[in-house]
């Protein structure tokens, strides 16, 4: 989780990803931000992340984001 | 639900005022240097134009008033509706009991192409609420009106000039002198009056302008009012295209059939190559109005007082 | 029928009584026998194609397996281009259907999210109907989702004063955007890029600063006709714009212009686009030639170019709009890449990005770029393109004789200086309401009465009752 968090921050160092639960509701996240997001998943966790996947809940919050690699990754 | 209606009837109210204002009034707000207003308090005249922006830019009035010792002008946004000038005429007669020597009416060949529209708000806005009703009765006639038009015409029209008068009215006055416009312009050159495209091929004869010339005559004749047609030269590239040239016959003809005076731009000694003479196709520069001016005077002079008077 | 007309407001008036005299039961039956009487007032005979789409799309997708949804694809893509693009393929005077840009996209957005499973396919054709067919959304958008509209639509709503008050107020609103500022607005534009290469400089930029605002206040005046009307049935649509004028930043802009179209084209290409395996192969090839690049960036690349030609082109089949899309392309790409480099160096120059001036810029910036791509947008031919750019650079002079002759695209010399002034005032009047809007959503919500009295006035004494050309329309 803390190697996650510390990937996010590499995309975003302003965005408070420890506790924000809003990231793309609040539009905290835009969805460059998101593609660079889902392109770091990828290559470090060996991942493909399906565009149907794509959605709010999966990447509101940094517990999301890792609930959705722990899915992918069987 | 009251607070709506109140909203709505109170917006109505104000609507409807302001509307009656304009409709009512417009014709007697202060304005210098043009309009029908202006030419009626200049009094009795020896000459009178009325025709469109064409009369606006090729008559030099400095000149005219020397010329006749001050007793010209000129009502010049007809916007080239014959039908509207036919309108100009009687409001004159009905607002006013002066007299004019001579009034010069514009002989515009693709006047009588136009369709009969709405072109220069100035021209409703100077007439008086009769005024108003003529005309749009005489476009009414005319086919060519509808809704949108019409709330136009008594609605939107001249709503910009009644609000922003203060401020427009001082900009405005400077540039007219009785009618005319005073500005130095220039010419744009040889090479764009040469350059510059223009498709008339496809106009045709609207009937409505056609018989507003004959009407102006036949009110002309009624009246004992002398009259004249008179054709402002344009550039000569426009004067020999041959749309033009169909046109400009079709109108003598008309005159002609109604014995009607009119000078041709042949008529005067005017050198239509000339490009410094011109700022568009139809409009002159300061220069060439000047020039033009001094040989139409010298035309007028030629001409035998009034004209054929009715049988 | 069109949404300003006498017609419709009977329309309306019928309709909202039936609507609201009807049962629970009812009550969606009758907003979909007027949409579908609402259609057949428009283009009686093309009802058939959005007949065709609605059916076939919702026997099809009852089993989103891929063949279906392929095939859904190629009935609703097919249809679209065939009257989109007529002309190119040799077809002249074919009128496209109404609204066949956007419930096409409606639908293939349907269709994608079955597919995908994000929802459940609609399990009633009547219901499905009138998603797709639902009028106040069908001529220009905003392009609604099953998700959202279709419990609204089916759902009931008790007749509700408060409703129909806020419908009205936001109908006015629009009414006073579209015939009041861009109706005015228009002639000039209209008059000056007819011919724009007789003018000079300064007319040129009025012009084009003139078609930001003719572009924003037809199309979201529109957007607050179709609003006002939907909030009358109780029915709640998405805000297509978001005041994209005070965007810092190109990317920004789409994020508040046409809200649902980007969002369409977001959810349904752009995604999907970036996490296919070929885009990845893609990124990876482009690797090699910028290592230093982020991989997240490398992926944007094609995806981006993919989705801003299909955007220009989805406006019509001219090379003008081609061209406006690869502009946008171009400036997106530029963003992205540029993005880390740029925060690199605004540290290094204590860039405060809350400082006044800063934003200022940035809007300014972001006002210019946006006007280079509408000249391109809206140049009738690519000669004019080129002259207009070049008359802007070189020939603009701010003089007396410049400011009288940038007056004169209103009409002859008698109104230009009236007209001028009272659109001046009138867009300087929507900007305060809308900077107002921007730090504070809440701002003109109270005294709506005392509004809706001056813009009853104004839109009657000064709205231009002539041909409306709704500007999205014809798509």
């Amino acid at each position: 989780m803390e190697e996650l968090i510390a990937l996010l921050k590499d995309v975003r160092d302003d965005v408070d990803f420890e506790n924000a639960k809003d990231l793309i509701d609040s539009k905290i996240l835009t969805s460059f931000d998101i593609i660079q997001i889902i392109s770091t998943l990828d290559d470090e966790y060996d991942i493909s992340i399906p565009a149907s996947d794509i959605v709010p809940e999966n990447f509101n919050s940094a517990e999301a984001i890792y609930a959705l690699v722990q899915k992918l990754q069987g | 639900m009251k607070k709506v209606i109140i909203t709505v009837l109170a917006a109505f109210i104000v609507i409807i005022s302001a509307v009656a204002f304009k409709n009512v009034y417009s014709c007697e707000m202060p304005i210098k240097n043009r309009g029908i207003r202006d030419a009626i308090s200049s009094g009795d005249l020896d000459v009178l134009f009325i025709g469109s922006s064409t009369f606006r830019a090729n008559v030099d009035m400095p000149m005219m008033d020397k010329a006749y010792d001050g007793r010209v002008y000129d009502i010049s946004y007809g916007g080239n509706q014959l039908v509207a000038t036919s309108i100009q005429y009687d409001e004159l007669k009905r607002r006013s009991d002066d007299r004019y020597g001579l009034i010069v009416f514009e002989l515009g060949p693709m006047m009588i192409t136009q369709k009969v529209a709405l072109s220069d708000s100035r021209v409703i806005w100077d007439l008086s609420w009769e005024g108003k009703k003529a005309l749009w009765q005489s476009m009414y006639e005319a086919g060519n009106t509808d809704l949108p038009m019409m709330y136009e015409y008594f609605v939107t029209s001249g709503m910009d000039d009644l609000i922003t008068f203060p401020v427009t009215e001082p900009f405005y006055g400077t540039r007219y002198y009785k009618g005319a416009k005073t500005g130095e312009t220039g010419s744009p050159g040889k090479e764009w009056l040469e350059g510059e495209e223009f498709d008339i091929s496809d106009k045709e004869l609207v009937q409505a302008q056609a018989d507003a010339v004959v009407d102006i005559i036949r009110k002309c004749r009624n009246d004992g009012q002398s009259f004249i047609f008179v054709e402002s030269p344009c550039y000569y590239r426009l004067q020999e295209d041959p749309t033009f040239r169909k046109y400009k016959e079709e109108f003598v003809r008309i005159l002609e059939e109604n014995d009607a005076p009119y000078i041709s731009a042949s008529d005067v000694d005017f050198d239509t190559h000339n490009a410094d003479y011109f700022e568009d196709m139809n409009h002159m520069s300061a220069e060439g109005r000047r020039a033009y001016t001094a040989e139409l005077i010298r035309v007028l002079e030629t001409q035998p007082e009034g004209q054929v008077p009715a049988d | 029928m069109s949404l300003i007309s006498f017609p419709f407001f009977i329309f309306m008036c019928c309709l909202l009584a039936a609507y609201y005299k009807a049962g629970e039961k009812h009550q969606w039956k009758i907003l979909l026998i007027g949409s579908a009487f609402f259609y057949l007032c428009s283009n009686p005979l093309y009802i058939i194609f959005i007949i065709i789409s609605i059916v076939s799309t919702w026997y099809l997708m009852r089993n989103p397996v891929r063949k279906n949804f392929m095939l859904t694809i190629a009935i609703n893509l097919g249809l679209l281009i065939i009257f989109k693009y007529s002309v190119n393929l040799g077809v002249h005077d074919l009128i496209a259907p109404l609204g066949i840009s956007f419930y096409t996209f409606m639908t293939l957005g349907y269709a994608h999210d079955c597919y995908d499973r994000k929802i459940k396919p609609s399990d009633n054709l009547w219901h499905y109907a009138l998603f797709i067919s639902y009028f106040p959304q069908l001529t220009q958008g905003p392009i609604g989702t099953y998700q959202d509209m279709q419990d609204q639509l089916t759902a009931y709503h008790p007749f509700d004063l408060q409703k129909i008050k806020t419908g009205a107020y936001r109908i006015i609103i629009g009414v006073f955007k579209k015939m009041v500022i861009a109706g005015r607005v228009a002639f000039y534009i209209d008059t000056v890029y007819s011919s724009p290469k007789g003018y000079g400089g300064l007319t040129l930029i009025v012009a084009t600063l003139f078609y930001l605002v003719e572009m924003y206040a037809d199309f979201s005046g529109y957007m607050d006709i179709v609003c006002g009307v939907s909030e009358m049935l109780g029915i709640r649509l998405k805000e297509n714009f978001r005041r994209p004028y005070f965007s810092k930043s190109i990317p920004e802009y789409w994020r508040r212009w046409h809200i649902s179209l980007n969002e369409w084209f977001n959810t349904h290409l752009f995604m999907p686009s970036v996490t296919t395996k070929w885009n990845k192969k893609v990124a990876n090839i482009l690797s090699r030639f910028f290592p230093k690049a982020k991989k997240g960036t490398l992926r944007l690349i094609v995806p981006t170019i993919i989705v801003w030609i299909i955007t220009g082109v989805w406006h019509g089949a001219q090379a003008s709009y081609l061209g406006w899309g690869i502009y946008f392309a171009f400036i997106m790409l530029v963003s992205f890449c540029t993005q880390s480099g740029v925060k690199k160096f605004n540290a290094k120059i204590h860039w405060n990005p809350e400082n006044i001036f800063v934003k200022i810029f940035q809007v300014v910036r972001t006002l210019v770029f946006l006007s280079f791509g509408e000249i391109i947008y809206r140049s009738e031919r690519f000669s004019d393109t080129i002259a207009i750019f070049k008359n802007i650079f070189t020939d603009t002079r701010i003089n007396g004789a410049e400011i009288a002759a940038a007056m004169t695209p209103f009409g002859n010399g008698n109104q230009a200086a009236a007209s001028m002034i009272i659109i001046v005032i009138l867009v300087t009047a929507q900007f305060i309401v809308e900077l107002m809007k921007e730090k504070d959503e809440k701002a003109f919500t109270g005294h709506r009465y005392i509004y809706a009295f001056a813009m009853l006035v104004v839109i009657a004494l000064f709205g231009v009752a002539g041909k409306s050309n709704f500007m999205y329309q014809a798509f």
